[in-house]
């Protein structure tokens, strides 16, 4: 413990003497006397400054302090404590230890780790989404309008959807049923269109308003599930969620980044990354709930939908699959998209939306 | 293998650690600390002193290593690498169109930006007062990098990575001596770069495979995990095996020019199963047992590694003024992988 006390003024044990311009070392001792400093080497060689004239290193454990002097002679001592006292005593910030009063208390240490963990958790759960929450609302409808068209032509160009194989009639039904969703939801924001395509069993949302759903899915559902998974996707885009997925992780990511050496974050944002899926589902399933409610529509529907097609993914060929994160190519981003803005088929508890969403 | 070979009548100096773990975390845990309150800001700070605190404990002959990097500037690279690198990198995620240009950006960017770094910690770096230098050159690494993203890097690699090393250990110097790098041959770069790859590549295929077809029910539950957790280590000690030859023939093949030689007391397989233990323990503390993991690794290699110099070369290492130069780049050093930072130089 430094102590402004100390009675010494000089060290004479565990000094060393560094020339400016070789590696020879000699013994030495250090003076200290009215803010001024002397180091004498053993054979004979002298410095005197001020202490304000000379660079004395911060303490980092238990290792020996460097004193450097102007002309590039450096001195090694090994006893911390009694350069602590002298910096007190004679003029020096307490600066050179301040941290090293930190790192030394061993209370103080594991109050930090138990606090920074807390933090950490909070900013993660809940900071980091209300975040990207606030910056998708914010970010242009041009500049969502230009994702979502650069995604969609990506999504044809790379053949992850295929022209349409659907009949005339199917066709029309769909995009009567659309038209009539869109018009009863009256979302005046965004402009939503339906694309049909021949892909897996699956609807997803581009942000900018366009709705692509497989042939599929449109032979495989009736009319009124068909409204529902419409009345889904269309909350994802009124949400912003592709937006805001996008945000999240370069957020993720940065974080990691400015945080250094912080190990484990990683698996803390991929974990993250799937809750976030989890959450957006929910919201655009309370989209579509309320959709339903308002119309009359059973909203056990979404549920049955879901079980329809979920049921019919798995009697499918691998090569048409419902599930694209099983595969890693370059277009990242497309891939985080599909996975978000798709009616995944996964959870039981997505049926029981009476319970989770707001009755409004 | 050849290592290299030290001048007759040489001593053997010994390479000592006195850091500590519990000491060591104390650090860590303020570094952390005050790196998340500053959102990142400290990490600078935290990156100096943590490398003066492996540096300071790390003792030649009775002489400790210094680092004198003024956080300043780390945090200024920092900042610059932000808004270059992730800010690109951003902007070629929301429009696509960007991305070759980001690509050519990065190509442009990094490997420079690697030389300076190696040529600021090298500065920053001391030994009884004698600082390091790096003699900049701009070549190698940016064959490496542009290889490396065409898909003809895969081909070269061993010889690459042989270069790199070549190329990293002959511009270093301490004062005004250089190092040299020992002929090195390539077959233990091919078999850590080519060979361990392949084999790791199919055993995770064979893995998968029996993992997919495995029972379902009572038994299959169970036997899943259990599954994954034997073979999980083999595959990730197939990976650090690679690296630690990888590391081993950097150190072995560092020589003087007065005749000075790095001995490795280790077998890779041994130091493979350190960092296997370690990366363990810190995945599965949550990243809690880092401190003690990194601390264990510098022993290990600290009490393993020798130095075999001719009669009084440590005394004698005379310096050179050099010419001063901006931080950036400092931080590539540290994400490019190929080398550990084992606390010493």
């Amino acid at each position: 413990m430094p102590d402004s006390s100390d009675s010494r003024t000089a060290l004479t044990e565990g000094v060393w003497w560094f020339d400016a311009n070789s590696s020879r070392r000699q013994r030495a001792s250090l003076h200290f006397a009215d803010g001024s400093i002397r180091a004498e080497n053993e054979t004979g060689g002298r410095r005197d400054a001020r202490l304000t004239e000379v660079e004395i290193s911060s303490r980092i454990g238990v290792t020996p302090r460097k004193i450097m002097f102007a002309d590039g002679v450096c001195i090694a001592a090994d006893d911390n404590d009694f350069i602590d006292a002298m910096i007190l005593k004679h003029g020096g910030g307490r600066k050179s230890f301040a941290l090293h009063r930190l790192e030394s208390k061993t209370a103080t240490v594991i109050m930090i780790v138990i606090g920074v963990g807390l933090f950490l958790s909070v900013l993660l759960f809940r900071g980091i989404p209300a975040a990207a929450e606030f910056g998708a609302e914010r970010v242009p409808r041009e500049h969502i309008e230009k994702i979502g068209g650069e995604v969609y032509m990506q999504l044809q160009q790379r053949k992850f959807i295929h022209a349409s194989k659907l009949s005339p009639a199917d066709t029309t039904r769909a995009q009567d049923i659309f038209a009539r969703v869109v018009a009863a939801l009256a979302q005046e924001e965004e402009d939503f269109r339906l694309h049909l395509h021949n892909f897996s069993i699956n609807a997803f949302a581009l942000p900018g308003g366009r709705v692509v759903v497989s042939d599929a899915l449109v032979e495989l559902l009736n009319d009124d599930e068909l409204a529902a998974v419409f009345a889904h996707e269309i909350g994802h885009i009124r949400y912003r969620h592709g937006v805001r997925n996008v945000l999240l992780s370069s957020a993720g990511g940065l974080l990691a980044v400015l945080s250094g050496d912080i190990s484990g974050i990683s698996l803390g944002t991929i974990l993250l990354n799937l809750g976030y899926s989890r959450d957006y589902e929910r919201e655009a399933d309370c989209f579509a709930y309320g959709y339903l409610r308002r119309n009359d529509i059973p909203v056990s529907l979404i549920g049955e939908a879901l079980e329809k097609m979920e049921n019919s993914a798995f009697s499918e060929e691998p090569e048409t699959s419902a599930h694209p994160e099983t595969d890693e190519d370059k277009d990242g981003i497309l891939r985080r998209m599909l996975i978000v803005l798709s009616s995944h088929p996964e959870t039981a508890e997505r049926k029981d939306l009476d319970a989770v969403c707001d009755v409004s | 293998m050849e290592d290299a070979v030290a001048a007759p009548q040489s001593a053997v100096h010994r390479i000592e650690f006195r850091g500590g773990a519990v000491e060591y975390f104390k650090i860590w845990a303020v570094n952390v600390a005050l790196t998340v309150l500053t959102l990142g800001v400290f990490s600078a700070w935290a990156k100096v002193r943590t490398k003066r605190y492996f540096y300071a404990n790390t003792f030649l002959d009775g002489a400790n290593f210094e680092y004198h990097a003024r956080p300043l500037s780390i945090l200024v690279a920092r900042i610059f690498v932000i808004a270059v690198v992730i800010g690109g990198g951003y902007l070629a995620d929301i429009y696509l169109p960007f991305s070759p240009l980001y690509t050519l950006l990065l190509l442009l960017f990094v490997p420079w930006a690697l030389v300076r770094g190696l040529s600021f910690n090298a500065r920053n770096s001391s030994y009884r007062n004698v600082r390091f230098a790096f003699r900049r050159g701009y070549g190698m690494p940016y064959l490496l990098y542009v290889s490396m993203s065409f898909f003809i890097g895969v081909f070269l690699l061993p010889w690459l990575i042989r270069g790199y090393h070549s190329f990293k250990i002959g511009r270093h110097r301490i004062g005004v001596q250089s190092f040299v790098f020992n002929k090195a041959p390539i077959s233990p770069y091919i078999f850590a770069l080519w060979v361990l790859p392949f084999v790791f590549f199919l055993i995770v295929l064979a893995l998968s495979i029996t993992y997919i077809n495995f029972p379902s029910g009572f038994n299959g539950d169970y036997l899943q995990p259990l599954f994954m957790a034997v073979s999980l280590p083999l595959v990730l000690f197939i990976f650090f095996y690679g690296q630690a030859i990888l590391f081993s023939m950097f150190w072995r093949n560092i020589k003087t020019e007065n005749g000075a030689v790095i001995k490795c007391n280790f077998s890779e397989k041994q130091f493979a199963a350190v960092l296997l233990v370690n990366f363990i323990a810190t995945s599965l503390s949550f990243g809690l047992l880092y401190p003690w993991a990194k601390v264990r690794k510098t022993r290990f290699l600290a009490n393993r590694m020798q130095i075999i110099a001719p009669p009084n070369a440590l005394d004698e290492i005379f310096a050179r003024r050099g010419e001063d130069e901006g931080a950036l780049g400092e931080e590539f050093d540290a994400a490019e992988g190929f080398d550990f930072d084992a606390g010493l130089v």
